[in-house]
């Protein structure tokens, strides 16, 4: 049996320097390098309980969530009044805001073409996780 | 509990291949499941309504085809990075209850427990809260607590 490769998240050493790069002697400012920036550090609170999604579908686009971007779930988080969570419906994923107010718990859409889904009587809201950060490339807008 | 004894916990997770493959297929919740070995060969994981079905572990899935098809049972084959990947989480969590952890295999783990007066709120803790988190099913763990027992040894 080959040995599992685990899924590790790729680190993102940018070392920051204030100061232009001289072509002749080090730069002096070299000795006050900000350390190394861990993109992980400034996006996952919980690594253990974090898991990345696709996003598929334009129901969150009134909120900057489009088709294709990337969304961190936090499944560590306790789902609170209008957090975008990643819930289960019809047996299927869907990111939605979450509403739960006076007793009433629905998933509301951030498109108007899309209506809010209501749970009925006895009906259990499943959340997954709750999105913590949306990761929208603005490369090819 | 006796907090001098010698106290090792060893935490086991339920049919864990099929619980990892769950955990991103919300629609098997109730479905019988089953992971098969390399190249599709045996079944080595079964999730609770599979075992009731009576498949049996490490039965070669050509003498359980019918079983499979009358019965609607989801076939997985081994995806041994993800359950790798959840297999680190679990165990990373499970690390924070106990200085001293020994994994045993992918699915199971030691943690030496002895010392602490509030093992059986750690057991609790463990099985219900943290790892409820990560893999999403309060069936996954089994825990036993042995005090005094000579099962493992660190030395």
């Amino acid at each position: 049996m080959s040995k599992p490769t685990p899924i590790t998240f790729s680190q993102a050493p940018l070392v920051l320097f204030h100061a232009p790069v001289y072509a002749g002697f080090p730069s002096p400012a070299a000795d006050y390098a900000q350390s190394s920036i861990n993109l992980n550090e400034h996006l996952i609170t919980n690594q253990s309980a974090t898991f990345l999604f696709r996003v598929r579908g334009d129901s969150m686009s009134g909120i900057g969530i489009y088709d294709g971007d990337t969304l961190v779930v936090d499944r560590s988080i306790t789902p609170k009044h209008k957090q975008i969570v990643l819930a289960i419906v019809d047996e299927d994923f869907t990111v939605k805001r979450l509403y739960k107010r006076n007793g009433i718990v629905k998933l509301i859409a951030e498109n108007p073409e899309f209506p809010p889904i209501e749970l009925k009587d006895g009906q259990e809201l499943r959340v997954w996780g709750v999105v913590t950060f949306n990761l929208h490339s603005l490369l090819n807008v | 509990m006796d907090a001098s004894a010698r106290s090792i916990a060893l935490i086991d997770c339920n049919n864990f291949y099929c619980s990892c493959e769950r955990v991103f297929r919300p629609d098997l919740l109730t479905t019988p499941v089953i992971v098969l070995s390399n190249n599709d060969g045996c079944a080595v994981s079964r999730s609770a309504e599979a075992k009731a079905l009576g498949v049996k572990m490490g039965v070669p899935i050509f003498q359980i085809r019918d079983l499979v098809r009358v019965h609607g049972i989801a076939v997985f084959s081994s995806n041994y990075a993800l359950y790798a990947d959840l297999s680190n989480r679990v165990m990373t969590i499970l690390s924070e209850y106990s200085p001293i952890q020994e994994v045993y295999s992918i699915d199971e783990s030691f943690l030496d427990l002895t010392g602490f007066n509030d093992i059986n709120e750690r057991a609790t803790a463990t099985r219900l809260s943290q790892i409820f988190e990560v893999l999403g099913s309060k069936r996954l763990l089994r825990f036993l607590l042995r005090s005094c027992i000579s099962l493992w040894s660190y030395f």
